[in-house]
Parts: C-alpha cells; sequence; structure tokens
C-alpha cells in the first residue's frame, strides 16, 4: 500500500488540467511551427505567409512573456520566504495559484498601459520599467512627511501605492496558511498513527534534525534543545507526542513525512530505528504469558546458554523497588536480543512445556 | 567533574543510549546486562543529574522512555577517548 496523492497537494480540477494541457500541446506546435525551415523546403506559399506573420506576432508577444514570468517569479519569491518552512506545499495551494496568476495579469496590464501611453519608448525599457518597476512600486510606500524626532510613530504623511495589493496579499497569506494547517494537522495525526511510541518519534525527530544539511550548528543545537524540552516528563504524553510529530514536520517537510509514513504502511522502517514494532509486540506477549516466576523456567526452555538463563533468574527476583513490568519487558527484550525473535516465538507457541521438561534436568537455578 | 563520577553501569548506560536513541528502561536494562533494579536506580540518578530524561511513555511495555540528553552526549563525546 502507498500513498497515491500527496495529502498537502491541493489536487489540480479536471479544467485546470486539461487548460495544462492544451497550453503545453500549444506551445510545443508554436515552437516548432516557429522553428520549422519553410523557406528551404517546398513548403506552399500560404503557410510561409502563415510562419512569418505568427512570427511577428511571437515577437510581439514576447514582452509580455517577459514581464509575466518576472511577475510569476516575484510572486513565488515571496510566497517561498512568507512560508520558509513549507515553501512547496505553499505554492502548491490553490491561493498560491491565485497571487501568482494575478501577479503575472498585472504586470501584462501594466505594459499594455505602459506602451499604450509611451508608444515611442524603446521595448527593452519598457520592458525593464514594469518588469522590474512595476513590481518594486506596487509593493512601496513613499513617506513624504516624518515627525522630528523619536517616539512619533503615527504622525507620517505617506503615499503607499501598494496598499490594495498589500491587502491581496494578506488574504492570500492568510488563506494558504489556514489551508497548510488542515494539511499539517492531517499529516500530524497519520504520523502518531503509524508512530505511536514516543521514542520513535524521539528518534525519528532527532535524526531529521542531524539529517538537515542547511541548519548550522547553532540552528541545529538549538532544535535538539527544543526537541530535549518536549521530553520534559511535566509535560502531558498527548502534548509531547503532538509537538514532536509537528516537529518532524516542520523540519523534514511534508515530502519526508509522506516518505515516512510509506515507510511505515510497508512496514520499512529505517534500520537505526531502536526497536521495530513486532519486537515491541513479542515484548507485550510474553509479558501477558508469563508471570515473572515462570521466566527463569521459559528461558530454559528456550535456550541452553547459562549466561543468559543466570541472568534472568536475576532479573526475575521479587523486587519492591522495581515494577514488575519492567523486571518482565527487561527479561523479554534480552531473550529476544540473545536468542531471536523466531526462537522466542516458537517458545511461547509451545509453552508451557510438557511435564517431562522438569526443572531438575535443567540448569540448577543457584547457578 | 560530573564525567569522572560516573560509575561504570552509568557510562554503558550512557553509551547505550547514546548508540540507540531513546529506549524504554527495560530495553536499557537487556542492551546493557544491568539487572532491572540496578538500571531503574541508576536511571534515576543520572535523571537528577541531567544526564538522561525519563517520563512515561503509554506505548512502552514498560511505560517508560529514556532519552540522553545533549548535555551527557557532551561529556560523552568529549572524554570517549579517556574511558577506552
Amino acid at each position: 500500500m502507498t500513498l497515491s496523492t500527496p495529502p498537502y497537494m491541493t489536487p489540480y480540477s479536471r479544467t485546470e488540467k486539461l487548460l495544462l494541457a492544451l497550453a503545453a500541446i500549444y506551445f510545443v506546435g508554436l515552437a516548432i511551427f516557429l522553428l520549422f525551415p519553410t523557406e528551404t523546403v517546398d513548403a506552399p506559399a500560404w503557410l510561409v505567409e502563415i510562419q512569418s506573420q505568427v512570427r511577428e506576432l511571437s515577437l510581439k508577444m514576447t514582452p509580455y512573456l517577459v514581464v509575466g514570468t518576472l511577475g510569476a517569479i516575484v510572486a513565488i519569491a515571496e510566497l517561498s520566504s512568507t512560508f520558509p518552512t513549507y515553501p512547496r506545499e505553499a505554492l502548491s495551494t490553490r491561493w498560491a495559484r491565485i497571487l501568482i496568476l494575478v501577479n503575472i495579469v498585472a504586470a501584462i496590464l501594466a505594459l499594455v498601459l505602459v506602451r499604450i501611453t509611451m508608444p515611442e519608448t524603446d521595448v527593452v525599457l519598457q520592458v525593464l520599467t514594469v518588469g522590474v518597476g512595476f513590481q518594486a512600486i506596487i509593493r512601496t510606500r513613499f513617506v513624504l512627511a516624518k515627525p522630528i524626532g523619536k517616539g512619533h510613530n503615527g504622525g507620517e504623511i505617506s503615499l503607499n501605492l501598494g496598499w490594495l495589493y498589500d491587502q491581496f496579499q494578506n488574504l492570500c497569506r492568510t488563506q494558504i496558511d489556514l489551508e497548510l494547517m488542515n494539511n499539517r494537522r492531517t499529516a500530524v495525526t497519520r504520523l502518531l498513527h503509524y508512530y505511536p511510541s514516543l521514542a520513535l518519534l524521539h528518534d525519528t525527530a532527532w535524526y531529521t534534525i542531524i539529517a538537515r544539511a542547511t541548519l548550522t550548528k547553532e540552528e541545529e543545537d538549538e532544535r535538539l534543545s527544543e526537541l530535549e524540552r518536549l521530553m520534559d516528563p511535566k509535560a502531558p504524553e498527548s502534548f509531547a507526542r503532538a509537538s514532536i510529530a509537528l516537529m518532524i514536520l516542520e523540519n523534514g517537510g511534508q515530502a519526508y513525512v509522506d516518505l515516512l509514513l510509506d515507510q511505515a504502511m510497508n512496514e520499512v522502517l529505517p534500520q537505526d530505528m531502536p526497536v521495530s514494532s513486532s519486537e515491541e509486540q513479542l515484548v507485550r506477549q510474553i509479558m501477558e504469558h508469563l508471570t515473572l516466576a515462570e521466566m527463569t523456567q521459559f528461558c530454559r526452555h528456550v535456550t541452553d546458554n547459562a549466561k543468559i538463563c543466570k541472568w534472568v533468574h536475576d532479573a526475575a527476583q521479587p523486587d519492591t523497588d522495581t515494577n514488575e513490568s519492567s523486571q518482565k519487558a527487561a527479561i523479554a527484550h534480552l531473550l529476544i536480543q540473545q536468542i531471536g525473535s523466531e526462537r522466542v516465538q516458537q517458545g511461547l507457541a509451545s509453552w508451557p512445556p510438557p511435564s517431562s521438561d522438569e526443572p531438575g534436568d535443567k540448569p540448577d537455578d543457584s547457578e | 567533574m560530573i564525567q569522572q563520577q560516573l560509575e561504570e553501569n552509568e557510562r554503558k548506560i550512557l553509551q547505550t543510549l547514546s548508540q540507540n536513541g531513546a529506549m524504554s528502561p527495560s530495553r536499557v536494562s537487556a542492551t546493557t546486562w544491568v539487572l532491572p533494579n540496578e538500571t531503574m536506580s541508576l536511571l534515576h540518578a543520572l535523571n537528577e543529574a541531567g544526564m538522561v530524561q525519563m517520563r512515561q511513555d503509554s506505548h512502552s511495555p514498560d511505560g517508560m522512555v529514556v532519552t540522553i540528553t545533549g548535555q551527557a552526549r557532551r561529556i560523552l563525546n568529549r572524554k570517549q577517548g579517556n574511558w577506552r
């Protein structure tokens, strides 16, 4: 079972997919048509005529394409810097697409206006003016007058040319954030489902932080300290688990979380994970099926190793200071680690042993 | 110096946690071959000294999880040569 659709991606609608496909076909077809050497082959005159007209039209359209591209680049850069933790996910949202589209359309309209009002200006200058200048102007606030001295924060007289754009940008930012929040919650919930234990979550978060190539030593230390704070026993367990899961998401990104979930769903946990869920399940089985007093006998049932059985015997001694479940879990872990899961499982399946399997036939307890 | 006061089993526990990551106390006990009662008392002492963190984990077979702190990890890394 694999994750077919990443949950952070806002799926493209059928119309959007159709438009994208048509646009791709159109541009590829246009490029082939423009580059095809009709003059050198025996092409019909009307085809040569159409090609020259299309070439001429393309030259006219190029400035609009350039300013539109510049507008899109600026919008993408703005979104990436606004959502530095989730740039890819932010760009995949519906409102991000709207913001980029508005930037493209605004830049093209600005060029149209410039070309109408200043037709004699050089086209390269027009493109530069609109492509760079227009993007700067709609984001600029001119302070015309400012009170003298410090402490006068509200008395400025200013001309905010980008007010409308600011409002629109704020709207987009809020909507993108809300959309991302839903996705973050979904990712955290799924992480908690497949990585239920704090030990697994902690180690995954730790590995995620140290594996980041772009973090400075200080940033890495700061995040590891934050992880340590989340493990504070005073914090409720559910809060610690959810916060660590969110930390994994913020440090690794959505694609990394999807990979982790994919691995967990296919039970391909990284090799450096501390313990697989199957081992923990077996530990629980042993704890449920055997009493502390039976542990020594069970050890003899599954192995002849005197050293292991001596340790199990000592560990199984009643102790008022130690929790019985801790003793049983420690013995179960030791048996699995030293003997192997398969043999322990077989031993558990054939437990209790036949009556001939008397303790007297085995090494002495007091050994 | 905290690191010089570490006993053999304390050092063994810290090295195990440093190499294996977060573990339940029972798994620490099994990995280090230190008996469960001694492991628990050593972990409590290390917790008091700020070398490990112990907290509840309902998904752990024995209900606890223990992690090594950055402080202990730094001490281990710094003094690893001296212990060998």
